[in-house]
């Protein structure tokens, strides 16, 4: 695909997720209606849930990148890249997350902040990611940059299926899954409610996917300016040698 | 509507807006420096 068609690509996939965050929000805020026992809280499902998702998909791709550039056969910058720009957004999400959550809990909880294992588990995660994105930025080769926090990004995603399986591990505050195929104790959530949910699911993963592609663009026209400055610098250096001599 | 409703969805405007300026300044700086170190805009090097 060429390089005009991939721009208006990536163009239409960040109008459709503009549109779609914008449908989330009319759904989420005018069409449904206010559930049974939560009463209107229950909006703030329309947008949690979501947050979590794209969060833990981010982190898997900077997984799956990183894994990638660790092995010698497929490294290539690009892979550190977009297991950085994944993380980035990554991180984003999870700050909203635990934002949205935190929000959550006060009503229903009685409380902002608990230190409940799924809610601990989640702090941690966000905090390991800062980390990598943390140790990025201390100066180093590029290579030695990129195998650093590709190790780094390995370690850290151990904590997602933590996150995933605390729920069932321990007692926590947090309920279980609400959306599950086949006879489970979950909350129900149909009609409205689950096209509302499902709008969410999709509009914030192609949020993520915009947002990833135009970070990883960014990142690799810095990486391509960088090199040209090294190169200017090198040249600049060797003709005062040069007029020295 | 709920006050809590409204900060959530408040939230995720502020947080997701605020990403996506700050990639435009990211984007306007670097274009910035492409233009005084007279690259093509958007060229992005050899990532092989």
């Amino acid at each position: 695909m060429r390089s005009t068609q991939l721009r208006r690509l990536r163009r239409a996939i960040g109008a459709a997720a503009l549109v779609g965050v914008a449908a989330t929000a009319w759904l989420g805020l005018v069409v449904t209606p206010p559930a049974e026992f939560f009463g209107n809280l229950v909006r703030l499902l329309y947008v949690h849930p979501s947050m979590a998702w794209v969060a833990f998909l981010a982190f898997g791709v900077t997984t799956l990148a990183s894994a990638l550039y660790l092995w010698r056969r497929t490294r290539r910058p690009a892979w550190d890249l977009l297991a950085a720009a994944s993380a980035e957004v990554g991180v984003v999400f999870t700050g909203l997350t635990l934002v949205t959550g935190s929000i959550w809990g006060r009503p229903t909880w009685g409380v902002w902040w608990t230190w409940d294992a799924l809610l601990t588990a989640t702090a941690v995660l966000f905090l390991l990611y800062l980390g990598y994105l943390a140790l990025r930025r201390v100066p180093m080769s590029e290579e030695r940059r990129g195998v650093r926090s590709a190790v780094w990004a390995l370690i850290a995603f151990v904590d997602v299926p933590i996150i995933n399986q605390s729920v069932y591990w321990w007692r926590t505050l947090h309920q279980r899954p609400s959306l599950s195929i086949g006879p489970t104790n979950a909350v129900e959530v149909h009609g409205i409610m689950a096209v509302a949910l499902a709008v969410s699911f999709v509009s914030f993963t192609l949020t993520w996917v915009w947002m990833v592609w135009v970070r990883f663009d960014l990142a690799r026209r810095q990486r391509a300016l960088e090199q040209l400055e090294l190169a200017h610098a090198i040249a600049e250096r060797l003709e005062s040698v040069e007029a020295g001599s | 509507m709920n006050g809590y409703v409204v900060a959530g969805y408040l939230a995720v405007a502020v947080g997701l807006g605020g990403y996506w300026l700050w990639l435009g300044l990211l984007a306007r700086r670097l274009r910035r420096r492409e233009r005084e170190l007279g690259v093509r805009e958007g060229h992005d090097g050899s990532l092989a």
